[in-house]
């Protein structure tokens, strides 16, 4: 019972700013964020690397949907 | 080292558009007619109404809002056109009472009418403070529905010869559509950069609280720029609609989706605060450059659709990147 | 300095287009691919006196390609065409006439040798006849009709299509030819619902008024109960029939779709009321789709009309290179009609 009441507490102090003072910029309260903003401080926690990595993979798709795209079109497929 | 660093940042940060002006060398080298005046026309004549309505949403995205309800405005814009506009003497005349009326006063019409939907985005945003994305995707609906009862979901064509020479003449070289293209860039460019409307819009997108305290009239602000917006769809929407030589309640749907998507790709980040006229006008120019490429490769209308997808998310995840990096 | 790199890449591009083609062209800029195309079909109309020129590049512009019988018709086009040893392209308007103009620009400026066209909006077509006549390319109009008057400004042009008024005529014809005439509660009058395409489409306004028509010339009285639009599309068509089910009931004997996209998404609205076609309901389509001439086999449809999209396919070939022969068609004379073929359950096999 008890650990099943330590959970839900965590997760309800994830946003940093009672974690770890912050001076500067103090991450806004969610509530104040519009659609847009919430979307992009989800990420906050995905590390660069991964981003990179999916960027990365868009624009293979990309280069790939093109070469696709012109190869049917001389029918090569 | 220091070079390296700065060539890998500047690939990264304009992926896309490096890609693309890859993609038009090859279509290019490898068809006939592609490096061409005419070409380069078309393009001129397909990139100058996406820039106008364009430039209207950047001020929306700008203050960390948004605005959906802009292809329905336009399409809006082209009917009301349309229904000014009819030739004299054509049979299924919508407003047969209506006088002949010269092209700039329709425009300047419907203009005032469009402004009001923009006055209404405003009101609704700044003062009962609905987040815009609600607000906007609200007068969508409204404004779709407001065009059929106008309408009455009836095509119209049969325009006057003046107003279709707005889009089929040129001064010269320079096509009627490109000249107004630049005059609304040069107007924005200004607004943007050296008046105190476009600090105070900065501002708003930087941190509205900050700026309401710094003694920012945020409402004031926020209504200029929802109102501008809709003048900037009106606009879009009489040349889109001179464009196609004919409007109806279908005209302009979707269009909000590529505007705010060449506003990402050229650096207005969808998080507020930033954002330059001239990276409007490459984001624009990177959607129709792909466009036409791919026609002129024979390219299946299946793929256009799914690369064009693509492009957007990679200008989201690229705009999202950087203001991780920057954080 | 990054966003000022990105500046002069664009701005390479753009001057690139416009350099390259205005060093490149010694005649007036606007012109040269004008030049090319008409240097191009004079050699090819000097060489060849009756036979058209096979081989050659043709623009195809299909107003939305997410409608059911364009799907047919364009890869019917596709295929006759690349037999003849064309090359094709095909671009969508995404029911977007700004968009349509611009694909038929780049098409003009790509250097096409003949354009068939599927109009977004047929009031709008006095817009690609003057710019398809400005660039001198014979054009092939499909599936959407402008006017006579309209068609007449440009005599490189055709239009390829079917009569609509026979589709809405032998839609009629198949409720008389029922066993009732359509009047299966025998009060003396057909109560029909009518589910229709886009009212400012002709195809749909004319089917609209001769099916009933043809009913009303053969001496049954009509009643209708309701008149919706459905849009030509298959959800559109199931959610008017199911309102119309519930409001009016057993009162509906017959159930006119202008298209069979509707006409099926009707039937599940039919059957989910439990009625049955063909014992107390019928309904009737047209462009005999597969999905339809299923249903007609399996007695779930009445009939429907074949809008026959490899007929005329072919036949807007045939009048595209008789434009590239040379052959030029006067005003009045610009219509160029295939006819509709009735699909009963008798004959539904041969389309299968």
């Amino acid at each position: 019972m008890e650990e099943k009441e330590k959970t839900p507490i965590p997760e309800t102090s994830e946003t940093p700013d009672t974690a770890v003072p912050e001076t500067e910029s103090a991450r806004p309260d969610r509530s104040q964020l519009n659609a847009f903003e919430n979307f992009y401080e989800n990420f906050r926690k995905v590390p660069l690397k991964y981003i990179d990595i999916f960027i990365g993979v868009c624009i293979t798709a990309l280069v790939v949907v093109i070469l696709i795209g012109i190869l049917k079109s001389k029918g090569f497929f | 080292m220091e070079k390296k660093f700065d060539i890998k940042k500047f690939l990264s940060n304009n992926a896309i558009i490096i890609l693309i002006a890859l993609l038009a060398l090859f279509v290019g080298f490898t068809t006939k007619n592609f490096f061409t005046l005419k070409n380069g026309t078309n393009l001129m004549l397909n990139v100058a109404p996406r820039f106008i309505i364009a430039c209207g949403v950047s001020g929306c995205l700008i203050t960390k809002g948004t605005d959906l309800s802009a292809g329905r405005q336009v399409g809006l814009a082209a009917c009301l056109s349309a229904m000014l506009l009819q030739s004299v003497d054509y049979a299924a005349r919508m407003l047969p009472w209506l006088p002949n009326i010269p092209w700039f006063v329709a425009l300047l019409i419907v203009m005032a009418i469009m402004a009001c939907f923009g006055a209404i985005n405003g009101c609704i945003i700044a003062f009962l403070k609905v987040p815009p994305f609600i607000a906007t995707l609200g007068m969508q609906t409204i404004v779709y529905g407001l065009c059929s009862v106008i309408t009455n979901n009836q095509p119209m064509g049969g325009y006057k010869e003046s107003y279709l020479l707005v889009a089929k003449g040129s001064f010269g070289p320079l096509p009627f559509l490109a000249i107004f293209a630049i005059i609304i860039g040069a107007f924005f460019w200004f607004l943007y950069n050296k008046t105190r409307h476009g600090k105070y819009m900065y501002a708003i997108g930087g941190n509205e609280n900050a700026a309401q305290v710094a003694g920012v009239n945020v409402t004031a602000s926020l209504i200029r720029i929802y109102i501008l917006a809709s003048c900037m769809y009106a606009l879009g929407g009489f040349l889109v609609g001179s464009k196609a030589g004919g409007a109806s309640t279908a005209t302009g749907n979707g269009y909000e989706l590529e505007a705010i998507a060449a506003c990402t790709i050229g650096g207005v980040s969808a998080n507020g605060g930033v954002g330059k006229v001239s990276g409007i006008l490459v984001g624009v120019l990177v959607f129709e450059v792909l466009k036409i490429c791919l026609q002129f490769m024979g390219v299946d209308p299946a793929y256009t659709y799914i690369a064009q997808g693509l492009v957007i998310i990679i200008a989201v995840a690229l705009d999202l990147r950087k203001y991780l990096a920057k954080k | 300095m990054k966003k000022l790199a990105s500046i002069v890449l664009a701005g390479c591009m753009a001057v690139s287009l416009a350099a390259c083609g205005g060093a490149a062209s010694s005649s007036a800029p606007a012109s040269s691919s004008e030049a090319v195309s008409a240097a191009e079909s004079a050699a090819e109309s000097a060489a060849e006196s009756v036979e058209a020129p096979q081989g050659g590049k043709v623009g195809v512009c299909i107003y939305k390609f997410d409608d059911a019988f364009m799907t047919t018709y364009r890869n019917a086009l596709q295929e006759i065409l690349e037999g003849k040893g064309y090359e094709v392209t095909i671009v969508d308007g995404n029911n977007d006439q700004a968009k349509q103009n611009e694909q038929i620009n780049t098409f003009i400026t790509q250097g096409v040798d003949a354009l068939i066209i599927n109009p977004v909006m047929t009031s709008a077509a006095d817009q690609i006849i003057s710019t398809v006549k400005d660039a001198d390319i014979p054009t092939v109009l499909i599936n959407r009709e402008p006017t006579a008057d309209q068609m007449s400004a440009y005599n490189k042009l055709v239009y390829v299509g079917c009569d609509a008024a026979q589709s809405g005529t032998f839609q009629g014809e198949l409720i008389l030819d029922t066993a009732n005439k359509g009047d299966i509660n025998g009060d003396g009058k057909v109560s029909y619902i009518m589910i229709q395409g886009d009212p400012e489409n002709i195809d749909a306004q004319l089917r609209t008024e001769y099916s009933v028509k043809a009913l009303k010339d053969a001496g049954v009285e009509v009643e209708q109960l309701d008149l919706q639009r459905g849009d030509w599309d298959r959800n559109k068509g199931q959610e008017i029939a199911q309102n119309d089910l519930a409001k009016y009931g057993n009162q509906i004997e017959v159930v006119f779709c202008n298209n069979d996209d509707m006409a099926i998404g009707a039937l599940q609205a039919i059957e989910a009321a439990g009625r049955k076609v063909n014992e107390d309901i019928y309904l009737v389509g047209v462009d005999a789709l597969d999905a339809a001439l299923n249903e007609v086999a399996n007695g779930k449809m009445t009939g429907t009309v074949l809008n026959d999209a490899n007929g005329q396919a072919s036949q807007a070939v045939a009048c595209m290179e008789e434009l590239l022969g040379g052959k030029t068609f006067e005003a009045g004379s610009q219509s160029v009609y295939v006819d509709y073929v009735k699909v009963t359950p008798e004959n539904v096999k041969d389309f299968q």
